[in-house]
């Protein structure tokens, strides 16, 4: 990886812009962060992640229609759809296209325009990536499968909605230190400034999340709960190795990747309280890369619902099952604990284009093994990992980066 | 046997109609094509009864456009008898609705099709 930008994720400050826009500024901060320089055009294939232009946009076909924004016909231009991991599996195919030797320099990325929805057809759209005829058939939206999740775990381990609102409360902190975040703000913060119109002051986030300001989405799970709507593109530069030792000294290395599907509908699977394409996924990726989950120094894992987050740092075995919310309500997930998650604020406070998701996180991971993560730095990071999860789990993918 | 078509099709006559695989004894639903055990393709339709319990659950406050008018409603996953789960509404008691409550299927009328739904007994 030699090269990697991304925009700014929000649910405002891109209006009317399209996603071939989005992308492009994506895209040209992916180039200008390359060490000696490299030119669109150099490029030789591009994968871009993007779930729903049909819906969002009312546009297909739009691997062809964002190659041609970008002016790198006539390379190969193809777009990936898995659900939130549509960029995660973009980025694997990119790698996979290199090993073959078939390309030697691949532009990958995702985006994700949405707000040209509302809510109400948002949560539809979303809703498309479960198993429609047997979920959304019967009233389920996407946020009330996780929530399904969370009472299971709950049932079974007696993990906590306090503990879900600490892994909140933390990736806000976190999204404070990032730019490119949708919310730079604490939790505190926010539940002053809407307590404000109300002639309401908070000391502790808590007591707002506890309160009627912090509506119910789908038991147990409330707005502060769940990511944020978000229009966002991320962009990356992959080329072989002997190839990104001629743009930069310190190219971040690709050191195992790993992807699993599994039965759309929670119904047909026999655990409620994991998800095993994560396991498996993860599983591939740490053999590849020779390491253990110990290994790792830094985790961007996908929480597009806190209790996701819990899930995901079991099945990726930092923590055991029924131990992920302990361990962050214990602070050990923080950037300054045993193994930060989320450092750039996850889909919670950076927001979630869903297309752009799992780019964006191979971003982070970019400028936190080079140093460069400012003042979210994690100290002297070797391995770190992007965990992108398409809808709740029908698909997951991963790669292990070193630098 | 059609998979999703023959489902909904079982739907409309009030019957859960699931599969089964003559090689392998795997019950599955909804009903599929090719089993998800062994591989065969060799399956017969088989009803289930439709009682269980609740294996998880959640109550849906922001809903589908849909389903706006019955919000807030209650939905769930359910385990029948026989072994399989399957994705439905739950109604009845629900504000007391907990995993492990016994239920058993009816079926909504909407429109043109039926929603499944479970209704708590106990």
């Amino acid at each position: 990886m030699i090269g990697a930008g991304m925009t700014r994720f929000h649910h405002k400050i891109h209006g009317d812009k399209q996603s071939r826009e989005l992308f492009v500024e994506a895209a040209l901060e992916a180039v200008s962060s390359v060490d000696n320089g490299i030119k669109l055009k150099d490029l030789e294939s591009l994968y871009l992640g993007y779930f729903s232009s049909d819906m969002f946009e009312k546009q297909g076909h739009t691997g062809a229609l964002i190659a041609d924004a970008l002016g790198v016909n006539p390379i190969p231009a193809t777009r990936v759809e898995a659900a939130c991991a549509s960029s995660g599996a973009a980025v694997n195919l990119g790698i996979i296209a290199i090993a073959s030797g078939i390309y030697d320099k691949v532009l990958v990325g995702g985006v994700e325009k949405m707000r040209t929805l509302g809510t109400g057809e948002v949560t539809d759209t979303l809703a498309m990536a479960s198993d429609v005829s047997y979920e959304a058939a019967v009233g389920f939206t996407f946020p009330g499968l996780y929530a399904a999740m969370a009472e299971a775990h709950f049932n079974r381990y007696g993990s906590t909605w306090e503990q879900l609102a600490d892994i909140s409360i933390k990736n806000h902190d976190n999204g404070k230190l990032n730019d490119k975040a949708q919310y730079q703000e604490s939790i505190l913060e926010i539940a002053n400034k809407i307590g404000e119109r109300k002639g309401l002051k908070y000391s502790d986030p808590m007591e707002f999340l506890r309160s009627d300001l912090n509506p119910m989405i789908a038991d147990p799970l409330r707005l502060f709960d769940c990511c944020p709507i978000s229009d966002g593109a991320a962009a990356v530069i992959l080329t072989s190795e002997e190839t990104a030792k001629k743009y930069t000294d310190t190219p971040v290395y690709i050191a195992g990747i790993g992807q699993a599907s599994d039965a759309m509908a929670l119904h047909d699977r026999a655990e409620l309280t994991s998800l095993k394409a994560s396991k498996l996924a993860s599983k591939q990726a740490y053999k590849m890369a020779n390491i253990k989950p110990k290994d790792v120094n830094v985790a961007c894992v996908h929480d597009c619902f806190t209790i996701a987050e819990i899930l995901a740092v079991e099945d990726l075995g930092f923590f055991k099952p029924g131990e992920g919310g302990k361990a962050a309500s214990e602070g050990r997930t923080r950037i300054d604990g045993e193994i930060p998650i989320n450092t750039d604020g996850g889909l919670k406070a950076k927001g979630h284009p869903v297309g752009a998701t799992g780019a964006g996180m191979v971003v982070e991971i970019f400028k936190q093994l080079r140093g460069e993560a400012d003042e979210r730095q994690v100290a002297d990071p070797v391995y770190g990992l992007a965990h992108n999860v398409g809808a709740t789990g029908g698909t997951v993918t991963m790669q292990v980066f070193k630098r | 046997m059609m998979s999703v078509s023959g489902f909904k099709e079982g739907l409309k006559v009030s019957e859960l109609r699931g599969s089964l695989c003559e090689e392998c004894e795997n019950l599955m639903l909804p009903p599929r094509m090719i089993c998800n055990r062994c591989g065969s393709t060799n399956l017969k339709e088989f009803c289930i009864e439709g009682k269980g319990k609740i294996k998880t659950k959640t109550v849906i406050h922001v809903p589908l456009t849909k389903f706006q008018d019955l919000c807030p409603y209650t939905v769930g996953i359910i385990e029948l008898d026989e072994g399989p789960m399957i994705t439905g509404m739950i109604i009845g008691d629900v504000k007391n609705v907990k995993i492990g409550n016994k239920v058993e299927a009816v079926y909504l009328d909407e429109e043109e099709e039926k929603i499944l739904a479970f209704r708590i007994i106990d």
